[in-house]
Formats: structure tokens, sequence, C-alpha cells
């Protein structure tokens, strides 16, 4: 019984680290230009096949190099790739509607986002099947009693804690992150008072998209099956878990995504016949603070403006 | 300019669309139809261009409106007599017409309210589960179904509603994405429901005796169970555009746009946000209703697959392609994201993508639609301007 649900402890944190990157990245993009990205989930996914396709590509090529070095060129690259199609997006779906009506930029991101699922789709060999991710971290990994710690899971917490502070020193401490909070304060005075906001902008979706990348590639590595349309409920569910942590918060995102993550996974365990609709359960917690706390856990309080 | 010849050229332009319309689906050939699509989008382009062709056109619209929209509807009668030989364009047609309420019924939150709503093909398909099980599990018949399910939809518009009246913009949108997974997945997973097999077996409605899945013989021609059922939902569309069009232009419809302007300054002049947001649920959900239940009578068979996400993007592809807060558009845009996607079978797989991509080059090149809407006109209560 304990083991179980260390089992769904574990499995709901790896859950969560994905959750809590995609979420980083929406509420990175919402406080910089007060968007939200619709295809941020389709970055996920763009990333988990560019990061197969060059592990693929690597591995036929240069058999016997150390896996570590692999993964970690694979993962840059993946990071790379898709940090420039977040800039491109936001150049081509984003910057043209910046002062029109709120329903316009949900639209066409939504729809770069289909767009991006179906190329991969139809361009991708046998792109409408599901793929295997390479299998290349060895298995294996700590036994603690009867329990497990796989060496995938450990190198993706790892992984991710490492990011967490990478983050939060970016933001605290670097120019950039402090150019970046003060857009997010006040886009005007902002450029008045000399940053050049498009490249700020440009460098925020850079690094919101790449975030997405890691957790995509994290997926292929944990599940090792990922498939094109895996991307939409990705970025629901890391939209969700940004506006559960509250919109603009980096560190509510993560709270947000890690309960999003306890609350799918523990409902599908506990709940029977929860699996089928452990959806469901996500939803109506995103519902419930929707209605009850519309500005999330570390949200400021939304007040109108005239 | 005289009215005569305002009215000529009313009725020539709409002629000419009847008959691209028809030579469009009578084609079959992909590449007389992709010509055919070009030609009509050629014209499409020298009319915004002229602009002295879209003032008369326009004109005759405003000064011959009455005739020119019962020609138009004598028109869509008598559209389906090119095609006896062809059921299948006739129950493509059908569908266009039902996914045509539906998006009228969306343009009550997208356009006049200004709401975001993902959730209106959920509706549909809620609609069309309460039809199909009251007619398949108790033997009600087709009316009774369809009242039963105005009923539920609305109720299901009420509950979508309530979560917006503290949401607005991106929150809101979140709220009726999350509606729309839930209901997708409750249904998919429940028993009762026929769970990922559907519902199969729904009865065709029945009028006066005739069902509507046999044919008919009139004076030697046999006309098709499938075409009294075109006649059926375009009686229900016509119902259902003159509903919609009295309440855009009544002091409802005049308080929904007060809304989706500034929401705050409404506030200020003493609407109460409440009633007239969730009305605007409630009309678009009992339309989206009807139309499943159209779809369900019309198909015989109901999954989930037709309430799934990529429905309710379609319904909002609609409204943004053919103009929101206009109901003209928005039929236009419903009928021409059902019928030429039918015709470009043979790119199936890229149909999605060209959706997507129309969307886009629509929002930056034309974000009012296809057929805009007019500046709201102000009547006195005796009807002068």
């Amino acid at each position: 019984m304990f083991l179980t649900f260390l089992l769904q402890l574990k499995n709901s944190i790896m859950l969560g680290c994905q959750y809590s990157l995609i979420a980083i990245g929406f509420t990175l993009f919402f406080g910089i230009l007060n968007v939200v990205v619709f295809c941020h989930g389709d970055f996920y996914i763009f990333a988990t096949f560019a990061g197969a396709t060059f592990l693929l590509i690597f591995l036929n090529l240069l058999p016997g190099i150390v896996s570590v070095i692999l993964i970690a060129v694979a993962l840059f690259i993946a990071m790379v790739l898709t940090g420039f199609l977040g800039v491109v997006v936001e150049k081509v779906t984003i910057k043209p509607f910046r002062k029109s009506n709120p329903i316009i930029p949900i639209l066409s991101t939504l729809s770069a986002g289909t767009i991006i699922e179906q190329l991969l789709k139809i361009f991708y060999p046998a792109g409408s099947n599901p793929q295997i991710f390479p299998n290349i971290i060895p298995a294996g990994g700590i036994n603690i009693g009867e329990f497990l710690f796989g060496t995938n899971e450990i190198v993706i917490l790892l992984f991710t804690i490492v990011i967490f502070i990478f983050m939060y020193f970016l933001i605290k401490k670097t120019k950039i992150g402090s150019n970046i909070v003060a857009i997010s304060q006040d886009f005007e005075a902002a450029s008045m008072v000399g940053i050049n906001v498009d490249r700020y902008v440009s460098i925020t979706f850079f690094i919101g998209a790449s975030l997405a990348a890691i957790a995509g590639f994290m997926n292929g590595i944990y599940y090792t099956v990922f498939r094109y349309d895996m991307g939409a409920m990705a970025g629901i569910k890391g939209f969700s878990a940004s506006v559960v942590g509250g919109l603009g918060s980096v560190f509510g995102a993560v709270i947000g995504g890690f309960l999003m993550a306890f609350v799918e996974t523990f409902a599908a365990a506990y709940i029977p016949g929860g699996s089928a609709i452990r959806d469901v359960f996500s939803f109506v917690v995103v519902l419930l603070f929707l209605i009850f706390r519309p500005s999330g856990i570390l949200g400021e309080k939304i007040i109108d403006k005239v | 300019m005289k009215k005569g010849k305002l009215l000529l050229i009313g009725v020539f332009f709409e002629l000419l669309l009847l008959a691209l319309i028809v030579i469009f689906l009578k084609i079959d050939n992909f590449l007389q139809s992709i010509l055919i699509f070009a030609v009509a989008v050629g014209i499409w382009f020298l009319l915004a261009r002229k602009t002295r062709m879209v003032e008369n056109l326009g004109m005759a619209m405003e000064e011959k409106r009455k005739e020119l929209l019962l020609i138009a509807l004598l028109m869509v009668i008598i559209l389906p007599f090119f095609f006896l030989n062809n059921i299948y364009i006739i129950h493509i047609l059908i569908l266009a017409l039902i996914y045509a309420i539906a998006a009228v019924g969306l343009d009550f939150q997208m356009g006049s309210t200004g709401m975001v709503n993902f959730a209106q093909g959920t509706m549909l398909g809620i609609g069309a589960y309460t039809s199909a099980l009251l007619c398949t599990t108790f033997g009600v018949s087709f009316w009774i179904g369809l009242v039963g399910a105005i009923i539920v939809s609305g109720i299901f518009g009420v509950i979508l509603g309530l979560p917006t009246l503290k949401t607005k913009e991106y929150h809101l949108s979140l709220v009726t994405i999350a509606f729309a997974y839930v209901g997708y997945l409750l249904i998919l997973n429940m028993k009762w429901t026929g769970g990922p097999d559907g519902i199969a077996g729904i009865p065709k409605p029945k009028l006066f005796g005739f069902s509507l899945s046999r044919s008919i013989d009139i004076g030697g021609i046999s006309i098709p169970g499938k075409m009294l059922y075109f006649y059926l939902v375009l009686l229900a569309l016509v119902l259902l555009i003159i509903v919609a069009s009295r309440l855009k232009n009544s002091w409802l419809g005049l308080t929904w746009n007060a809304v989706r302007d500034d929401e705050i300054s409404a506030k200020c002049y003493g609407i109460r946000l409440m009633p007239y947001k969730l009305l605007s649920f409630v009309f678009g959900s009992v339309f989206a209703g009807i139309a499943g239940v159209l779809y369900a009578h019309l198909v015989g068979f109901i999954s989930t697959e037709s309430m799934a996400f990529s429905v309710d993007l379609l319904l909002v592809a609609m409204v943004i392609l053919g103009g929101m807060d206009n109901i003209a558009g928005v039929i236009v845009g419903a009928i021409l994201l059902v019928i030429i996607p039918e015709k470009f079978r043979s790119i199936q797989d890229f149909r999605i993508l060209l959706y997507a991509v129309t969307l886009i080059l629509m929002l930056v090149f034309r974000p009012q639609g296809l057929i805009p809407k007019k500046v709201r006109v102000y009547r006195n209560i005796s009807g002068n301007r």
C-alpha cells in the first residue's frame, strides 16, 4: 500500500516536472505580452520529434559515443530549434495583433499550433503513427528497499531542478531577467527607458519555447512513445497549471504544475474507474480555481482597469 | 440610381453565386474544382477592388433587402433539384446548413458579446446525444427528442455560462476548453452513452405521416427523402435566422454589443452583466442543441467523434471567416468551410492544415471577415430611419 503510494508520488513528480516547465513558458509569455500562446503545447511535441530525430541520426552516424554527450547535444539542438520556432511564431501570429481584441491572438496561436501539428503529421515519416523515442539511457537505477528509482527518472528530476535554479538566477540576477520583468511591469515605460522591447520579447519566446522543448524531451525519455497530437493536451495542461498557480508568476507556475500532476495521478490511482477519465479531475480543479480564485495561488488580484 | 436597376444588380450577383456553387458541386474533377474556386476568389477580389460595384451592391442589399432575401431563399430551395441524381451532395448541403445553425448560435457569444467559446461543438454533441438517447431508449418521436434537446442544451448553456461571470478573455477560453474536454471525456467513458461505440439506429423524423427516410413521388419525379430532410433543416435555419436577427436588432443585441465594446462602461450605465452573458450562452447553446438533433437524425448514428475539439475549432473558424456579429457572414463562412473541403477530398490529409492556414491569413489580412458587419442602423418606433 505504502509502496503504491510512493510509486504514484514518483509518477506525479515526473509529470509535474513536465507540466511546470510548460507552465513557466505560459507565464513568461503572459507576463511580457499579456497573451496566452495556445501553440505552446505544439512547441513541446515539436521538440520531442526534433530530439528523437537527432538522436536517431547520431546513433546511426556515430555509434559507440557516450550516451550522455549524445543526449546533451540532441537536447541542445532540440532546444535551439524550438526556441527559434517560438520566435517565428511570435513574429507571425502575435506581433501583428498586439493592439487588437484578445480573441484574435487566441485564434491565431491556436491555428499556428494546428499548423505545426499537421506539418509533423504529414511530413514526418509515418507521422500519424505513434513514434518510439530511442531508448538511450541505461536501464537500472537505485534500489531503496523494494522501491526502484530509475536512471531516467533521476536524470529528469536533477535536470528539472537545475533548470529551476537557472531560471531563478536568470530572472532575478541578470540584465536579461530584469529587462523582461521591466517589460512585463509596463510595456510602454520599458520601451521609453531604452529597452529594445521587440528583442526582449523574442528572447522571452526563445526561453519559453526552449523550456517547452526540455519538457518535450523529458516526455520522450520517460514515456518513450509519442504522437503528433499529444501537444494539444500537454499545452492545455500547462496552461491550466499556470492559471492555477497564477498567470504571471514563475514560482506559481511550478507549484501549479506539480499540483495538476498530483491531482491527475492520484485521481487515476485511487478513484475507481478514474484512470480513463483522469483528465476530468484536473479540469474540474481548474474550473474550481477559475470560479473561486481566478487569480490563482500566487497571482496578483485581477483588477479591472478602464 | 433607379430602384429597378438596384434589384437587377442584386439578382445578378445572387444568380452568379448560385451558378458558381452548382458548378463547383457538380464537378468531380479535382483540377476543375480548383479552377472554379480560383474564379470565385477572383470575382471576390474584383469586387473588393471596384468600390463602385460594392457600393451598388450594398445599396441594393439595403434598399431591396426583402426582395433579395426572398430570391436568395428561393434559390436555396431549388438548389437540391440540381443534384437529384447525387444524394451525397445533398447530404453535404444539409451538413452545411446544420453547421450554419450552430455557427449562428456561436456568434451570439463571439460576435455579439465578445466572448470566445470553444465548447459549441460540445453543445452540439450534447443536443445530439440527448435526442438520440430519448429516441432509442424511450422510443419517443423526433419532435419530443428535439424539445428535450433544447431544454437540456439550454441547461448546459447556463452551466457553461455561470463561470463566465467571473472570468474573461484567456481565463474564459480556458473555462470553455475545460468544459469541452470534460464533456467529451465523460460521454466517451460512460456506459449509458454507448461509450466509444456511440449510439446507432437513430430514427428518421416523421412529418404528417411521411417518413423523411423514404422517397416520395410527385408528378413522376421521385423526390428522395434526403431532400425532404434538406427542407426540414432549411426551415429550421430560416426560423432560427429570424430569431437571431430579431434578437440582435433588439435592445438585447444592443446590450450585448455594449458589453462587448466595454464591460466597465456598460456596468457604469447600469447594465447587469450576469443575465445578459448568461442569455448569450443559453441562446447559443440552444442553437447548437437544435443543430445537434438535426445532425443525429440525419446521420442516424452519433459518437464522440462528432463533438471532438476539432469541431469546436471548425465552428470558431466559420464565425471568423464569415464575419463576426453578422448572420449572413457567419452562414456564408459555415457553407464555405463545409462545401470546399468536401470537394478537395483528394487532399484529405491537408484539410486541417488548410483550415488553420486560412484562419491565420484571414486574421492577418481581413480580420473583419468575408462579409463584415455593417454599422447598426437605428430606427424610431414607426419604422422610419
